[in-house]
């Protein structure tokens, strides 16, 4: 397994899940392949499977008490500016 | 109510800050305060709005935007990986300190190499201040003691 393929795989699907399709094209392998490291990443227990009646959806699986990083959490209009201030000290 | 009893007490925490929670691009309402991260090597603060992250277990969360900023005081203090679920995100860290209204919190400052993310405040400097999320009029408010 080639572990920068896994990375890719498992980033792309921290940010929502998907099809194996858009997966291989992210990963930059083909349709095959990509299944076969989903089907490694799911005996791991590390990604799952949804099937629908179009395609196979993988996700990361999650467990309680895991910390979600915020993807796309970001504050609209949110200001960042440098000030003149320090600690008193 | 069995063998034991509820006492209600008066609340000894007085309200010094009410703040309206931030907007996120997706169009949710979450909590955040404004905060100043302080570098040493910059001399100067980096004003912003944080996230109040309550799942976070560490102090400091910095943005790619903060980031920025802070490296104009030089190269990161160092360098880690933060475990987000089945993920290890590299990060960059900042020895900072944060002010959250009028108190100052020396923590490290860990930035994600990849862009996306918001400054979040975690647990490491929540745990410290006295929080009150109103969620159903969407405020936050910071109480201090007497």
């Amino acid at each position: 397994m080639d572990v920068s393929v896994v990375k890719k795989i498992l980033w792309s699907l921290s940010l929502s899940p998907k099809p194996i399709n858009h997966l291989a094209r992210e990963a930059g392998v083909g349709w095959k392949t990509c299944e076969k490291y989903l089907e490694g990443l799911k005996l791991c227990g590390v990604v799952e499977e949804t099937v629908t009646t179009r395609e196979r959806v993988f996700s990361v699986r999650r467990s309680r008490g895991d910390w979600r990083f915020p993807h796309m959490s970001r504050i609209a209009g949110n200001k960042v500016e440098l000030v003149d201030e320090k600690p008193s000290r | 109510m069995r063998g034991w009893c509820l006492r209600m007490v008066a609340c000894d925490l007085s309200v010094v800050g009410v703040f309206e929670f931030a907007k996120t691009e997706d169009g949710r309402d979450v909590p955040a305060l404004p905060v100043s991260i302080f570098r040493r090597s910059l001399g100067r603060s980096v004003r912003t709005l944080a996230i109040v992250d309550t799942g976070f277990d560490l102090g400091l969360l910095v943005s790619r935007e903060v980031r920025d900023r802070l490296l104009l005081g030089g190269p990161p203090e160092a360098h880690t990986s933060l475990r987000s679920g089945a993920l290890d995100v590299p990060c960059e860290v900042f020895r900072v300190s944060v002010k959250v209204i009028d108190r100052w919190f020396d923590v490290e400052g860990f930035s994600p190499i990849f862009p996306g993310y918001e400054t979040l405040l975690g647990m490491g400097v929540l745990q410290d201040l006295n929080l009150c999320l109103r969620g159903t009029s969407r405020r936050v408010c910071l109480a201090q003691r007497g």
